[in-house]
């Protein structure tokens, strides 16, 4: 099966949260994944103590779930 | 005089700002120092942006509408809140989908060796979203 990379954007508030879901990866794999799309949107990691969440400076949550 | 509002958000990646500006057919300004911005009368503001989709541009009795650079490099939209009314949250979150859209499916690309992803709008119970899929090569 073919591994899919899937981003949701807000259209209608700016402030919710952008999603990334790293369909396929796992693991290292899918961190990696999900870092390197965070950091084209400009995101870095958030200290929250969940791994998979990530925040970047304007206050959006990547989530990959 | 309306005055002008900061959003509450930032948008990363200037070449990529500009062509979804141009997309949506404006033609902004780009300055490589912040300058003021113009009211509707053609008065200086305090406000200052180093990219200015200029006031004609904007609508009828508008003011320019900036975009003002970050220490990190990313840029805070500044809007009157009289244009707010039409360059409101929505468009806003919409401007910057799509400039998140043309970074992240050029570094998939690069990196990943991505296609051209689908792209889709839905409606949620949290509002619209768009929804952009890559499928890596096997």
């Amino acid at each position: 099966m073919a591994k899919t990379i899937v981003c949701s954007f807000p259209l209608d508030d700016h402030t919710l949260p952008t999603e990334v879901d790293a369909g396929g990866f796992h693991g290292k794999g899918c961190k990696a994944v999900t870092q390197a799309f965070a950091t084209a949107l400009g995101a870095t990691v958030s200290t929250t103590d969940k791994p998979e969440m990530f925040q970047n400076s304007g206050g959006n949550v990547l989530v990959n779930r | 005089m309306s005055q002008y509002l900061k959003v509450n958000t930032t948008i990363s990646g200037q070449e990529h700002l500009i062509e979804a500006l141009q997309k949506q057919g404006f033609h902004p300004l780009v300055h490589d120092i912040a300058l003021p911005l113009e009211g509707y009368g053609g008065d200086k503001r305090r406000e200052t942006a180093e990219i200015v989709i200029p006031r004609r541009q904007v609508g009828n009795a508008s003011n320019d509408i900036g975009f003002k650079r970050q220490p990190d490099g990313s840029f805070q939209p500044i809007i009157s809140e009289f244009d707010s009314r039409k360059y409101n949250a929505k468009w806003v979150a919409e401007l910057k989908a799509s400039v998140s859209i043309a970074r992240i499916t050029r570094m998939a690309r690069r990196q990943y060796g991505c296609t051209e992803p689908q792209i889709r709008d839905v409606e949620t119970p949290t509002g619209r979203k768009r929804v952009v899929t890559f499928t890596l090569p096997s």
